[in-house]
């Protein structure tokens, strides 16, 4: 029984931890922090395998525990201070440099308050509808409404989505 | 209107999808860290187990409780040989890495902790003994600990075996603190018999004495391993 449960867990993390570990990159701003989160989302998916079920399932449940633990565990280490990266201030309109506007992307996220931050990854990166983010996150549809319009200002205050814009331009 | 909402999300979703990726990806926790989920789950079992039985201690006494327990099915099995070797090897590796092994009570209250970097939140113990012995750990008297964890975190006050290992800095106030091994937190009975997770998942007990000599030992032939 319990080999059961760590094959199938082991086999997950092979197949979806590069998966799990990029949400946790974009929730976190990445670095040492970002492995933290999705191990410790990782431990708490194996303690409640026998209720996922299904393989399927086990990444949204991570998914949604990295979430909460980014949101209401204000005081763990992916919270910790960031080392500063040498990052550029925005995107160059044009820059081809996918490293280098992933970079000045993470700065940006990083000065999103988590819960904006979290609404902004599940909204448009994992394309959650709404009502399902106001699940994860336990709050309205009117709070993720506003934490998304408030985390989009923050991109375009930063240059960045209309350096994207540029980019998409010229493509 | 709606075709530049949709290009808007498509140019975020691409944005979003390059800072996710970088260069250097680690490789996928394997089997390792399976086990050391188990190890996990096991903790929080067996730390249900030890509270079952603390209260039931307070409420009939000790001795009644430990003799009466497998009638209530909660008979916590003598640790058979290969528990007792692997739970020696992770406290002996733990010691060569400069931890020592006490044992004491934990008790009850929080205290915040910042050192102006992290936050955390830490608890006093009282080491009544030492089991295993590490260099700056105190072998009796108050210490307070430190991890980076969350009030709810903490192991519920008790008796504990734990790792202890002297923090290269003080907190704030100059007092003294040891840092301890979340992982190996191990609860003690009302009978003085320490509770050991097991490979299987299941619970199992050693006596003091009996710990001390399998730790003592497979320090020794680690150390001797790493030498030769």
């Amino acid at each position: 029984m319990r080999s059961g449960r760590d094959e199938a867990f082991t086999a997950f993390m092979a197949a979806r931890y590069p998966s799990v570990l990029r949400t946790a990159r974009l929730l976190t701003g990445g670095g040492p922090q970002a492995e933290d989160l999705a191990q410790e989302a990782l431990l708490r998916s194996y303690r409640a395998w026998h209720r996922i079920g299904r393989l399927d399932a086990a990444e949204a449940y991570t998914r949604t525990t990295m979430v909460r633990l980014l949101v209401k565990d204000r005081r763990r280490k992916w919270h910790a201070e960031i080392p500063a990266e040498r990052l550029p201030e925005v995107a160059e309109p044009g820059h081809e440099d996918g490293t280098a506007t992933g970079l000045a992307v993470r700065k940006v996220l990083l000065l999103l308050p988590p819960a904006q931050r979290a609404v902004l990854v599940l909204r448009y990166y994992h394309q959650l509808s709404e009502e399902e983010i106001a699940g994860v996150l336990g709050c309205s549809r009117g709070t993720v409404k506003s934490r998304a319009a408030r985390a989009l200002a923050t991109l375009r205050e930063q240059g960045v989505l209309a350096a994207v814009s540029h980019d998409t331009e010229r493509g | 209107m709606t075709d530049r909402r949709h290009s808007e999300e498509e140019r975020i979703h691409r944005l979003l999808a390059v800072a996710a990726e970088r260069p250097d990806s680690p490789a996928a926790p394997g089997a390792d860290f399976t086990a050391r989920a188990r190890r996990s789950l096991a903790r929080r079992r067996l730390g249900a187990v030890a509270g079952a039985v603390v209260v039931c201690a307070g409420a009939a006494g000790a001795v009644s409780v430990l003799r009466d327990a497998p009638a209530r099915g909660e008979e916590v099995p003598v640790a058979s040989a290969e528990c007792l070797r692997s739970t020696a090897e992770r406290l002996g590796e733990a010691g060569r890495r400069g931890f020592g092994l006490v044992q004491g009570e934990l008790r009850a209250g929080a205290i915040d902790t910042s050192d102006g970097i992290t936050e955390g939140s830490t608890f006093r113990f009282e080491i009544t003994g030492t089991v295993v012995q590490a260099g700056g750990i105190p072998s009796s008297g108050p210490v307070l600990t430190w991890y980076e964890a969350l009030e709810s975190q903490h192991p519920d006050p008790g008796r504990y075996v734990l790792l202890l290992s002297e923090a290269e800095s003080p907190a704030t106030d100059g007092t003294p603190l040891y840092l301890y091994d979340p992982h190996e937190i191990l609860p003690v009975a009302p009978d003085g018999r320490v509770l050991l997770p097991c490979g299987d998942g299941g619970t199992a007990s050693v006596g003091m004495e009996q710990l001390r000599t399998a730790v003592t030992d497979a320090k020794s032939l680690a150390g001797k391993g790493n030498s030769g």
